[in-house]
């Protein structure tokens, strides 16, 4: 809580971070507001300034107005940053990888709804396909935006986007085996909640699942099409966000 | 109508093709298969039996029978396959037929498929052997080579053609001869393409193997010795003793070995 008095006109917010810089702009914002430029003008014409106009010269009773905390849009960070290391898995494939990595994802903007372009570095996994023994490795990145609900303590943020991904995929145990590189394309979607900090590091947890209307095919003498790869990964990362 | 602006065609052309290379990649990842022969190159010179990649390979018909490369009937996809013609006499002396032969350097352990066509049924009154496995009781001697399973065409009834496995070196104290088919009153398509697949372990012991599939079922399983590890003969043939009609033709397209089974859907080329 700070106090802002100006010609007898008092006010208190509540502002619980103590930023000198955010407090300054509210003063100076209210002393703006508080004094009338037609009473400047008046002054300018009077024989002995102070020359206060009759309104004026009724001094208004010290007033205390409860306020609520108002996120400043300007005190939210223009850019965030966010480092993690992630699991990704993919579902529909008969004997499951999990992928390990880490992940890095920008926010930027102040708006509620702000643009994220993030993208993953993963180990490669073992699977299976139809039978075929493949070493996986994949390369997500996505583009999207985010709508963040601000609490007190919690910011509350969903994520929609296109999720693009790099894969390649290696037999393991064909007699001739190759390695061949493909690319996905699909939608994706995302959870996350951080604490609410304005600026500065602050924990999140964030999860998040791609879909693929039409993942690549695996093929292999003399299968065939042996299956193809998941049509939607899921994963999830717990990290820290900085807030620029 | 306004143009688009450079940089948003760009951008345009770069979702375009993102688009196009994210839906639906086939990812070649590689094969399981040895050694393939579609009949498709080389014509009469078989190209793809001699020379081969395992060891020995032989392509040979002994007058008056024949053996070439035809465009009349093909198992797609393809246009040729290798048409053989066996006079099929009474009294033909063993192993006088044509012969595509991998003698050899072949895996202890493999599947051996091949595709045949019968224009008609024909009546067998010995024997039809059209798929042979061979072996060495000594790998490296030529001399210790015997004759070891025979998959045989036969005619139960008239116009009917069925399959018959003769073994030819008995394991345990069975004598030589023919061995039970799983399946019984098994028929053979006539004027279609059918397939035999087998899976053969060379090996001394109980752990050898012979499996047979006809259009992908199973119709054999038998465990049991087979030839010495190290030396492995697969004959795709038409040897023929008593034969009628003669000649007896078939025709045989897509013989491959690979290290998994083709079944009866399988690819042995992109």
């Amino acid at each position: 809580m700070f106090r802002i008095s100006v010609l007898d006109k008092i006010r208190e917010y509540r502002e619980e971070a103590r930023e000198c810089a955010y407090r300054a702009k509210v003063a100076a914002l209210f002393a703006a507001l508080i004094i009338d430029p037609a009473a400047l003008l008046n002054s300018a014409l009077c024989d002995q300034p102070p020359c206060l106009t009759a309104p004026a010269l009724v001094p208004a009773p010290p007033a205390r107005v409860e306020t609520k905390a108002i996120p400043a849009l300007s005190s939210r960070p223009l850019a965030r940053l966010e480092l993690a290391p992630t699991l990704i898995s993919g579902l529909g494939a008969e004997d499951r990888a999990v992928h390990w990595g880490g992940v890095l994802r920008l926010a930027l903007g102040r708006g509620r709804i702000v643009p994220i372009l993030g993208a993953a570095a993963l180990w490669p996994a073992d699977t299976s396909i139809g039978g075929v023994r493949l070493r996986q490795w994949r390369l997500p990145v996505d583009l999207g935006l985010r709508a963040t609900l601000s609490g007190s303590w919690i910011d509350f943020y969903g994520e929609l986007g296109l999720a693009f991904a790099l894969l390649s995929e290696r037999a393991l145990d064909l007699a001739v085996a190759g390695s061949q590189t493909g690319m996905e394309l699909g939608g994706r979607v995302g959870l996350g909640a951080r604490l609410a900090r304005r600026a500065g590091l602050t924990p999140f947890v964030s999860l998040q699942a791609d879909f693929l209307p039409d993942p690549p095919r695996v093929f292999a003498l003399p299968e065939g099409v042996a299956g193809r790869t998941p049509y939607v990964w899921v994963g999830a990362c717990v990290g820290a966000s900085w807030g620029i | 109508m306004k143009p688009y602006p450079t940089s948003r065609r760009f951008l345009l052309s770069g979702l375009y093709l993102a688009l196009a290379a994210g839906c639906g990649q086939d990812l070649d990842v590689g094969s399981d298969v040895l050694w393939t022969s579609r009949f498709e190159v080389g014509g009469n010179s078989l190209p793809e039996w001699t020379p081969v990649p395992f060891g020995f390979g032989s392509a040979s018909a002994v007058p008056p029978n024949t053996m070439e490369v035809s465009s009349e009937r093909f198992h797609l996809p393809g246009n040729f396959a290798a048409k053989l013609t066996v006079t099929g006499t009474a009294d033909n002396t063993a192993g006088i037929g044509a012969s595509l032969v991998q003698n050899g350097g072949l895996p202890n352990q493999a599947y051996y498929s091949a595709w045949y066509y019968l224009p008609q049924s024909v009546s067998v009154g010995y024997y039809w052997v059209i798929m042979k496995f061979r072996f060495r009781a000594v790998p490296d001697d030529p001399n210790t080579a015997g004759e070891l399973f025979d998959v045989n065409l036969t005619s139960p009834s008239s116009g009917v053609m069925s399959l018959r496995l003769y073994d030819h070196q008995s394991a345990g104290n069975l004598p030589p001869g023919d061995r039970q088919l799983a399946v019984s009153n098994l028929a053979v398509a006539v004027n279609a393409w059918f397939q035999i697949e087998a899976f053969y372990r060379a090996a001394s012991d109980s752990t050898g193997q012979l499996t047979l599939w006809l259009n992908g079922q199973q119709i054999l399983d038998l465990p049991g010795p087979t030839g010495a590890p190290g030396w492995v003969a697969w004959d795709v043939v038409s040897v023929g003793n008593n034969l009628t009609p003669e000649p007896a033709i078939l025709y045989v397209d897509d013989c491959a070995i690979s290290k998994s089974r083709v079944g009866f859907t399988g690819l042995i080329a992109k």
